[in-house]
């Protein structure tokens, strides 16, 4: 009896824990991370009876939580896998929205910049066109600035929340290591029996460090280890490492993530996953891609268009300055190079990079490492990749160049010395450092400054034309050419002048003697000319050099047969500038006495290399003969003689229509003129001129030899009667790049040298060019000059709008395009995040789902729960009410 | 399966929001009537957007081109059009001033009108567009294309620019034509010559000279095609008193051969000179050092405004004499023949202004069609398909409708209800 008491409280208590606990699920239902729980029974240990064993109730064995500890892991990889995609996708729609809205992208901007340079093409005279220009150009500046200052906030905005991710991070971590202790200190532990509470809230915080990066769970016992992704300890039962920032050494700009110790130990590579993992992906990979690539269309935009605009000529008749702010300033060369932190002292090493070629720059950034094992060798890495670019080692001169394509890295000066490193980054900030230049609208240049016209009086029909500047430095030595008219003052008019209908002379005006022509330095002179078609005026080849030969013998007259040149070996040594290969090649230019049109004949055979010969005698009039003379010219075997002529017809134009009109000479390509009371008789192929002159008749005259030279020939050498005097050509040795002439057996005895010691080889690039086409008819002249008062010119104003279509970027880009193929790409990039975020969105509801089905509180349950349990603790109640009947019966039987 | 509450509640409000995002989706697209609402719904189809509307933004600017060239072209042919007629009136005036009848009180009249037809002639050549520019002065829009010398002669002071404009993407067209070549360069069928004073004489007011005119062809035909250089010198009046009073004289030469033709004779104001066939004048008081230029101008070019002024020079001095009349005769013949030759040079440029002005046409349409497909390929790619948006709009309402109807049915079950 006391039996069926006893069975009947052990029901009730048992039950009423049952009671508690579901009650404790109902109210926990929506309580984050709380796991259902489920009062577990036993029966009460059996006596052994007469009849058998008899039972004796019940017994509340354990309270169990219902969760899995496999689907906890799921849940935290789906959630570390969603949390990084959410993430990520939210900053990609960020700066999505930022690049490729119509009002604040760079689309309109840019296409009104060069719709208002087409305006102001279309009528280069007008100041409302130009000021358009102007104001669209500095709206355009503010957009490429208000671009980059939205991409700075983003990454602002990001870096924040790194920090903010860090610090829930740390606190997250404490918290487990403090719920370790706590469940290891738990009683009843050692029995079995399971702090529930206390596991659900480690398992909550875990899930929520899962949300900020990737981590690994390893259980020990009762406490569990936390690693990093790659296998940093984070918790260690009760110990923490905790995560701190700091600035990157290689760049002070850049924050990452370091795990806390001595020393700390950069983690932010490793780094993977949730959202911690997320932001700095679209920090390092996405937004510093962006602003390069940002920066980089601005450079390129800032390049061209000064490059162009520098060609022109302003409104004021100046030539067109800078339109954008210089994009190699020192400031802004020095700011693309930046030394490492950790470079040892002292810091005195001056790094600076020089944009070459926007066409050919690449976005992104590059390293140069001193690599050792001595402390000159260096190499060049893209960032991105660590791939080696270039390697080389510092010779101990200053500065040391090193090209790549589209920029020049120039280590100046400083004790480089090994384990340097310097983070370079040539198109960094580019686009909020872009400014304008121009200040007025005067300034535009619209036009160009040179201008060419056909003389009045000219025979011909040759048509020249307008001309065009191609470049103010010659693009393989940087140098710059002489500026035509720079700074506006008047420079010396180039003149053109046919010797025949198929030479011609380019001459300058002296500025000391505007009457007077003087050669070009180098000397343009005896030129080719194909009737009725396109002539190029000036050398095209930026490479091509010149060297006159005449040497010594300039500065001889021959006599008789003796033209002054004796022979000489020349060796020629070419390299191909594409194919890198070497030839060399000997000309023996002789014997004594070789005209200059044979030596021109002998060189152009040699390959790189091209000859030019001409002879010019000068004969001046000195007093006039008293008695009739003789006077013989012979050229290339023709002679003509003339006898008996009188004193006062000896006379150079006389002299000079004789010789003009001699069939054999004009075949010969001879060609008398006359300057002042000077006689220049003219060879164009360079064949030797001999004069003779009478042994009688008086009179005085003087011999000059390459008249219009550079003043390196005789001048005024007095003629002795009865003499024959021979004068020998010049030849001028154009050498296409990568050509090199030596003359050998230097040094003849003084004269006859065809070479002078160190022959100079000047570049003939000019950076101009003319046309002249048709057919001129010799002695015409056209004029090359400053194109003043030109107002109306709208030439470089189409070349400036002209840019708009021009794919001047690396890649066959145009500004649009670059611009268009960096919104396409984070376009693309965030097309596909928001896919991942889907699908990772539906990963994480299915384990969500996994989650709930084993731990998840179903109230439907629990209250049908109530009921049984209730059920029972008033069957319960009534095992009690009848051993307590039993007990009275038994009681009132013995009353 | 077990479901839990937090599930059932859970699941019904995600799939709620999900479906209302949808539903925002497709009313943004509605009332922006755009499919492509920013790069990342279609990144392929966005990038194109770009390209077009920057295709569409250069079209537009080309054809804004097209209209201020085609007004420039427009204003040229009329210029010009006035410009014939001018001539037209000269080349009457001509063939009148050649009839042997006349008084010098005709010629008179007729050197009169001639005169105010050049004023108009000039005032022509010297047209300007809108914005101020001389549009036939080549590059040097920003002062008159032919100014007066100090002799009254017409000279032109442009360049031999030629202006033109980009109307596509690679077809640029001249927007107009330079002076020198529309009046200055035109064939003369005359040994022609032209006469000026150098910009470096130093005397003030500076000493002018007349445009001249050949008197006796055949003279002149043998001197041809060389240039003169008069010289002005001093000389003492008394060669024995070198230091007493001096007089001016001049000296004529071929500059490129330097054949004296007129050694140190005296010179007197307004005095006729003649030489080697041609007679021209010197007027004011110049400077010793002074010179004074006849260029030959070779393969017979004479600009308009000489031709004109050579007539009304030789009307003016008209010798009512055989000679006289025989070299104002010559002088007729070529004056006519030059004037064609002016006329038929501008009917020239004109042709070409209408070949210009066809170009522009075809461009303008070209243009427009490109424009019209341009923009039908971007209404593909980026407008909204309105029948088809507004069908999604109103499944997506009514299927968010049912969600929300389900929700509230479904958590409104509870067993603690029946307790």
């Amino acid at each position: 009896m006391a039996n069926i008491l006893g069975i009947g409280l052990s029901g009730l208590l048992a039950h009423q824990t049952a009671l508690q606990t579901t009650s404790q699920n109902i109210t926990n239902a929506n309580t984050p991370g709380y796991s259902r729980q489920q009062t577990q029974f036993e029966t009460a240990p059996t006596l052994p009876t007469g009849a058998g064993y008899q039972g004796s109730g019940v017994l509340v064995s354990d309270i169990q939580r219902l969760n899995d500890e496999f689907v906890n892991a799921q849940l935290r990889a789906d959630t570390t896998l969603f949390s990084g995609q959410d993430t990520l996708l939210k900053e990609l729609s960020t700066l999505n929205n930022v690049l490729g809205g119509e009002s604040t992208g760079l689309n309109t901007a840019l296409n009104n910049f060069f719709a208002a340079l087409q305006g102001a093409a279309a009528r280069p005279t007008s100041i409302p066109e130009r000021q358009l220009v102007l104001a669209r150009a500095e709206a355009l500046v503010q957009r490429f600035g208000a671009l980059e200052g939205r991409l700075q906030q983003q990454k602002a905005t990001v870096n924040q929340q790194i920090a903010q991710g860090v610090g829930q991070v740390n606190e997250l971590i404490k918290g487990i290591a403090k719920l370790n202790v706590a469940i290891n200190s738990a009683p009843g532990v050692s029995q079995g029996r399971n702090p529930n509470e206390l596991l659900d809230q480690r398992d909550e915080l875990l899930r929520k460090l899962s949300e900020q990066m990737q981590i690994q769970v390893v259980p020990n016992g009762n406490q569990i280890n936390v690693l990093a992704a790659n296998g940093q300890t984070l918790v260690l039962g009760g110990d923490v490492r905790t995560l701190g920032i700091s600035n990157s050494p290689a760049d002070p700009s850049r924050q990452q993530i370091v795990l806390n110790g001595a020393p700390p130990e950069d983690i932010t590579g490793s780094l993977s996953g949730g959202s911690l993992g997320a932001l700095l992906h679209f920090r390092d990979k996405v937004l510093e891609p962006t602003f390069s690539g940002l920066g980089r269309v601005a450079l390129a935009i800032a390049d061209e268009v000064n490059n162009v605009h520098q060609r022109g000529m302003d409104l004021e008749g100046q030539l067109g300055g800078l339109f954008f702010k210089d994009i190699n300033t020192r400031e802004s060369m020095l700011a693309r190079a930046i030394p490492n932190q950790n470079n040892a002292s002292p810091r005195d090493r001056v790094v600076s990079v020089e944009i070459t070629d926007t066409s050919k720059l690449p976005a992104g950034d590059f390293v140069v490492e001193f690599i050792g094992p001595d402390n000159t060798r260096y190499a060049v890495r893209r960032a991105e990749d660590g791939k080696v670019l270039r390697e080389g080692a510092l010779n101990g001169l200053y500065p040391t160049e090193i090209p790549m394509d589209g920029f020049s890295i120039t280590l100046e000066s400083g004790s480089f010395q090994r384990g340097d490193s310097f983070l370079i980054r040539p198109t960094a900030n580019a686009a909020s450092q872009m400014k304008l230049a121009l200040e007025r609208p005067e300034q535009i240049a619209l036009g160009q400054p040179l201008r060419a016209e056909s003389e009045l009086g000219n025979e011909g029909t040759g048509r020249i034309t307008q001309g065009t500047i191609l470049d103010f430095e010659n693009p393989l030595t940087r140098q710059m050419l002489s500026k035509f008219g720079t700074d506006g003052s008047a420079p010396p008019p180039y003149v053109v002048r046919f010797v025949t209908e198929d030479t011609y002379d380019v001459l300058q005006r002296d500025p000391a003697d505007p009457s007077r022509l003087i050669p070009l330095d180098p000397p343009l002179t005896n030129q080719k000319y194909v009737p009725g078609s396109i002539n190029k005026l000036f050398p095209a080849e930026a490479g091509q050099t010149l060297v006159r030969m005449g040497g010594d013998a300039l500065a001889t007259i021959g006599t008789a047969g003796d033209n002054g040149y004796l022979a000489q070996t020349l060796e020629f040594s070419f390299r191909d500038p594409a194919t890198g290969q070497l030839t060399n090649q000997t000309v023996n230019l002789g014997p004594d006495g070789l005209s200059a049109r044979d030596m021109a004949t002998a060189l152009n055979t040699v390959s790189g290399v091209s000859a030019n010969a001409y002879t010019t005698l000068g004969l001046r009039f000195g007093t006039p003969p008293v008695t009739p003379v003789d006077f013989s010219v012979t050229v290339g075997g023709t002679t003509l003689t003339l006898t008996n002529v009188q004193p006062d017809a000896m006379r150079p134009e006389n002299l000079a229509d004789e010789i003009n009109a001699n069939p054999d000479f004009k075949d010969l390509g001879v060609v008398a003129s006359i300057d002042g009371n000077q006689l220049v008789i003219r060879s164009i192929q360079g064949d030797d001129i001999s004069v003779g002159f009478p042994a009688t008749g008086g009179g005085t005259f003087f011999l000059n030899k390459d008249p219009y030279g550079n003043g390196t020939g005789v001048i005024d050498q007095p003629v002795v009667a009865g003499t024959t005097y021979v004068v020998g050509g010049v030849v001028d040795i154009s050498l296409a790049e990568g050509a090199l002439v030596r003359p050998q057996d230097m040094d003849l005895g003084g004269t006859g040298e065809l070479f002078a010691l160190n022959p100079t080889a000047q570049l003939t690039y000019r950076g101009i060019q003319f046309d002249i086409s048709g057919s001129p008819a010799g002695g015409d002249t056209f004029g090359i000059h400053f194109n003043s008062a030109g107002v109306s010119d709208n030439r470089n104003g189409l070349n400036l709008a002209g840019l708009a279509n021009s794919l001047t970027l690396q890649g066959g880009l145009s500004f649009n395009g670059a611009y268009n193929d960096l919104v396409g790409n984070v376009g693309t990039l965030t097309n596909q995040a928001r896919m991942d975020q889907e699908a990772g969105q539906v990963l994480l509801s299915q384990s969500e789902t996994q989650w709930q089905q084993k731990s998840g509180v179903n109230l439907d349950e629990e209250a049908g729960r109530l009921i049984q349990y209730q059920a029972a603790y008033n069957a319960s109640a009534q095992v009690v009410s009848i051993a307590r009947d039993l007990f009275d019966t038994l009681i009132n039987t013995f009353r | 399966m077990r479901i839990s509450t937090q599930q059932i509640f859970g699941n019904g409000v995600s799939s709620m929001q999900k479906l209302s995002a949808q539903q925002q989706m497709t009313q943004q697209q509605i009332a922006s009537g755009k499919r492509v609402l920013n790069p990342a719904d279609d990144p392929a189809a966005a990038t194109r957007i770009l390209q077009m509307t920057d295709e569409i933004a250069r079209i537009e600017q080309f054809k804004k081109n097209v209209d201020s060239v085609d007004n420039r072209l427009k204003q040229e042919d009329a210029t010009l059009g006035s410009v014939t007629d001018v001539l037209t009136r000269v080349r009457e005036l001509a063939i009148q001033s050649g009839d042997g009848a006349l008084s010098a009180e005709d010629r008179k009249f007729i050197s009169a009108e001639l005169r105010q037809r050049l004023e108009q002639m000039a005032g022509l050549m010297n047209t300007r567009d809108a914005t101020g520019e001389y549009i036939f002065a080549g590059h040097q829009g920003g002062k008159p294309a032919f100014a007066q010398d100090a002799t009254g002669t017409w000279r032109y002071q442009g360049d031999e620019g030629q202006r033109q404009m980009q109307v596509d993407s690679d077809l640029r067209v001249p927007v107009g034509d330079n002076g020198k070549r529309l009046f200055v360069n035109i064939p003369s069928a005359g040994l022609a010559f032209e006469t000026r004073a150098s910009i470096a004489n130093t005397a003030t007011p500076p000493a002018t000279i007349s445009p001249g005119m050949v008197i006796d062809k055949d003279v002149y035909a043998s001197y041809y095609p060389r240039d003169m250089q008069v010289t002005i010198g001093e000389v003492p009046v008394d060669p024995l008193a070198p230091l007493g009073p001096q007089k001016l004289v001049y000296s004529i030469k071929d500059p490129a051969s330097g054949r004296v033709l007129v050694d140190q004779a005296d010179y007197q104001d307004n005095a006729r000179i003649v030489v080697e066939g041609i007679s021209f004048e010197i007027r004011g008081t110049p400077a010793p050092g002074d010179t004074f230029r006849v260029d030959a101008s070779s393969e017979g070019t004479q600009s308009v405004t000489s031709t004109i002024e050579r007539l009304i020079y030789g009307l003016e001095n008209f010798a009512a004499i055989p000679e006289g009349r025989r070299a104002f005769d010559d002088l007729l013949g070529t004056t006519l023949t030059n004037l064609d030759n002016a006329q038929n040079r501008i009917s020239e440029v004109r042709s070409e202004v209408g070949a210009r002005m066809n170009t522009l046409d075809t461009t303008r349409d070209f243009l427009a069609e490109s424009k019209q497909l341009v923009q039908e390929k971007l209404a593909d790619l980026r407008d909204l398909d309105y029948t088809e948006a507004i069908s999604r709009l109103t499944m997506e309402n009514f299927i968010l409708q049912a969600a929300q109807q389900s929700y509230v049915q479904v958590s409104r079950l509870s067993l603690f209800d029946r307790l």
